[in-house]
């Protein structure tokens, strides 16, 4: 009892967490609703014990037990990441609260959803926990590759007391949840969680704020604004690219600043009866400004097309581009001291993303921690899912690592992980205008990959002067109603 | 020998005690490798026929035979035309240019000087790479902002090549690294035709004063046609199904550019998680270079009778 009475002296001092305590008062024998009054009693802030009270009062959340599975083991299929770089360090973490083991195995992005989609088609056991985007669940989810974890998280005896869904953003929480139905957007109708957010990327304007401040130009709020800044740059520092986008054929060109200005420049990829969209006049209009900001201060010579989101990222770092329109961390990791020719020196800077008339929201990129249906261990892989997307490895992961762009607000709003970003000029500020306004664009199909990977090569047959952006998103539209019409997605 | 046995009798001094029943195994023994490896090639290639023939989709539980309507599909539409150009179009110039430079190449190594005893060891260091990295290795020095290609042919005025960037190079340069990948490979092929030239017939050809390249289209090439058919066999074969260079490349980009049956095949197979029609990619794809190597090795068979005769 003496070792009770320590335990608590010890949360009420704040020396011990509430994490630790639980874990300690199980291994003590202690009930579940006994451990959660002494929470309540001992907490030592405020909220933590009226959130202790609740715990404590809905009685079955106290039947959870952290070492349930202990002696299970549970293999990860991740992509190479710097989420992962900092997963895999903190994983010692979870085995001792767990008693859990975990296993992983790491494929570079390039590769790694081909690896994962053909593992979820199989059924394969050989993975649990997997990481996914979600555009991905769209096809993964229905085809009955992922579990839905809604009845995980509703479930007290699964669900740690300490996993608290309402601190992640709950516009990125939604965003993982789909009904299945072509056309629904993500959250609505009977909405089934395919996967729960992990990390999200908002896409902004990144630019270097030297150069700029140099030319007295002002940040772009709008692409017309960007052509006029890109067209003066072009002359001002002919030796840099002063606009660049993606622009490999692959999926992932169509997601970041492009379909974040499409949207703001009012087109959509399809209409609520899921017929195209993406050759509306807006589309049309949009494209042509996009791809004209990009034959004219892009990459020299046609080189856009091969530019992919890593070559991106190291042609900032090297100091050869001024601006880009994509994902917040792409240049955070460019802009660390030492990581990159720039970095480090405070001369890249963030904002919000350009849209039609200024600040816009921008369409996002989840992601997130899937549970393959094909697993022998649910469960154990479920602990660990809730654990690597909880507080205490996000903040770990945030403050010590490169796992930025949280999605848990409370991680966020940590003083540590503020003071952290705060070097990266703008990224804080950027982030948090945006992320409330932020959300994924795209309209949820199953031929998400054949839409997107034929619009990428429509853009680079735009770019390459082969088509006009008219008869180019004309026939994209055409192909991809055909396609869903031919595979009894629509009729 | 069983009916010795069951006479009771001895073979070599020893009672034969082997049962009535007894069955001679040692055909199957001698017989099951090359049955595993049949089994091993045929089933995949049968399964793929199979998939050609459903609605096999990876996103789909139920799989439900629907005829020849891939192939209806594939047929009807423009993209199998265009996937058609770029497969033939790839295969063949790039074998026809390596078919030439091996040859020029086996000529300039057949010779005594110590520069062509250097050169024979040194032409194989393409064909030790793989070609994804050959490929990537290309990438590099094809890069705009530190390739050294374009800095070598700014003297020429081409500073800004935009190699795989751009519809209209990107095949070029994907025969390109090809032929860098793969001439050596027809050099050594026809340097060992060469060496099996008997020095007899030049010297009769002199005699009769037989200029150069008389002795060449007389001799040399009546000699070597079968090794030339033979690498053109190979090569061919290898370029029809050609995927790893196009993907390295530019994924098949830019557009669709790059799209021969393998590449469109994958698309459909995996990102689009259309398997059937990829299937059916593939079996069209097969059926082109069964048809090309019967009649590569039928005329390879002709060659080699007519050069030793």
């Amino acid at each position: 009892m003496d070792h009770i009475d320590e335990l608590c002296a010890s949360l009420a001092h704040g020396d011990t967490s509430r994490r630790e305590f639980i874990a300690k008062a199980s291994k003590a024998g202690l009930g579940a609703a006994l451990t959660g009054t002494l929470l309540a009693m001992y907490s030592p802030s405020a909220q933590a014990r009226e959130n202790a009270q609740q715990l404590a009062a809905n009685g079955p959340a106290g039947s959870f037990d952290h070492k349930k599975y202990a002696g299970r083991k549970v293999h990860l299929r991740l992509s190479k990441h710097p989420y992962v770089d900092a997963l895999t360090p903190d994983i010692a973490k979870f085995k001792e609260l767990t008693g859990i083991d975990v296993t992983y195995d790491i494929t570079p992005e390039e590769q790694y959803f081909d690896k994962l989609k053909l593992g979820l088609s199989q059924k394969s056991s050989d993975f649990d926990v997997c990481m996914v985007g979600a555009y991905m669940t769209w096809e993964y989810g229905p085809a009955g590759w992922l579990e839905d974890l809604k009845p995980f998280i509703a479930d007290a005896n699964k669900t740690a007391p300490e996993f608290d869904a309402a601190d992640i953003y709950p516009n990125v929480l939604k965003n993982d949840s789909w009904s299945g139905t072509p056309g629904d957007l993500p959250g609505t109708g009977d909405a089934k969680q395919w996967a729960l957010p992990w990390g999200w990327e908002i896409n902004v304007l990144t630019y270097r704020q030297d150069i700029l401040k140099k030319h007295n130009l002002a940040v772009p709020r709008s692409y017309d604004e960007i052509a006029t800044v890109a067209a003066k740059l072009k002359t001002l520092e002919p030796k840099l690219i002063p606009f660049l986008a993606r622009g490999k054929l692959s999926w992932d060109t169509i997601h970041p600043g492009y379909l974040s200005a499409f949207n703001a420049y009012g087109a959509k990829d399809f209409d609520k009866s899921l017929k195209p969209t993406m050759n509306s006049p807006e589309a049309v209009a949009f494209t042509e400004k996009f791809m004209s900001i990009l034959k004219d201060s892009g990459p020299p010579a046609g080189r856009w097309t091969g530019y992919g989101v890593f070559d991106m990222g190291a042609a900032m770092g090297a100091g050869d581009v001024v601006m880009y329109h994509d994902a917040t961390s792409l240049g955070f990791f460019q802009d660390l001291p030492g990581a990159s020719k720039v970095g480090g020196q405070g001369k890249m800077a963030w904002a919000p993303s350009p849209g039609k008339t200024g600040t816009t929201g921008s369409n996002i990129w989840v992601w997130s921690l899937g549970l393959n249906s094909g697993s022998a261990s649910k469960d154990a892989a479920w602990l660990f899912m809730q654990w690597a997307s909880g507080k205490e490895h996000l903040l770990y992961a945030a403050t010590q690592h490169g796992h930025v762009d949280t999605v848990r607000k409370s991680v966020f709003n940590n003083p540590k992980y503020q003071a952290r970003i705060a070097a990266h000029v703008g990224y804080s500020d950027t982030f948090r205008k945006q992320a409330p306004i932020s959300a994924i664009y795209f309209t949820p199909q199953p031929l998400f990959f054949t839409e997107t990977t034929n619009w990428a090569g429509t853009l680079q047959d735009i770019y390459s002067g082969k088509v006009t952006a008219k008869a180019g998103l004309d026939k994209l539209a055409s192909d991809v109603s055909n396609e869903l019409s031919q595979r009894g997605i629509t009729k | 020998m069983a009916l010795n046995a069951q006479r009771g009798e001895t073979v070599a001094g020893r009672p034969v005690t082997a049962s009535p029943r007894r069955v001679n195994l040692e055909p199957l023994f001698l017989i099951a490798p090359a049955l595993v490896v049949c089994i091993g090639i045929l089933y995949p290639f049968g399964l793929a026929v199979f998939y050609s023939i459903t609605n096999y989709s990876l996103t789909l539980p139920i799989i439900k035979v629907t005829g020849l309507r891939n192939y209806a599909y594939i047929f009807s539409n423009a993209d199998f035309w265009h996937s058609t150009a770029v497969t033939l179009g790839y295969a063949v110039s790039a074998v026809a240019i390596e078919l030439v430079l091996g040859m020029i190449v086996a000529l300039l190594l057949d010779r005594d000087t110590l520069l062509a005893k250097v050169m024979r060891g040194l032409i194989i260091l393409p064909l030790m790479i793989a070609p994804v990295l050959g490929t990537l290795m290309w990438k590099l020095m094809m890069d705009p902002s530190f390739g050294v290609a374009n800095f070598l042919l700014s003297p020429f005025g081409l500073r800004n090549l935009t190699w795989g960037d751009s519809p209209y190079t990107a095949l070029p340069t994907a025969v390109l690294i090809d032929v860098w990948i793969y001439t050596p490979f027809i050099a050594l092929l026809l340097l060992a035709g060469l060496r099996s030239i008997s020095p007899s017939l030049y010297e009769a050809a002199e005699v009769d004063g037989a200029t150069p390249w008389g002795m060449f289209r007389a001799v040399t090439l009546p000699a070597i046609a079968p090794y030339l058919i033979v690498c053109t066999l190979f090569r061919m074969v290898d370029s029809l199904r050609a995927f790893d260079i196009l993907f390295a490349l530019t994924k098949g980009g830019p557009g669709n550019t790059l799209w021969n049956y393998q590449v469109t095949a994958y698309y459909q197979t995996i990102t689009f998680s259309n398997v059937g029609l990829g299937s059916a990619y593939m079996v069209i794809n097969w059926a082109i270079i069964y048809i090309l190597s019967q009649a590569l090795v039928s005329w390879w068979n002709g060659a080699k009778d007519r050069a030793a005769a």
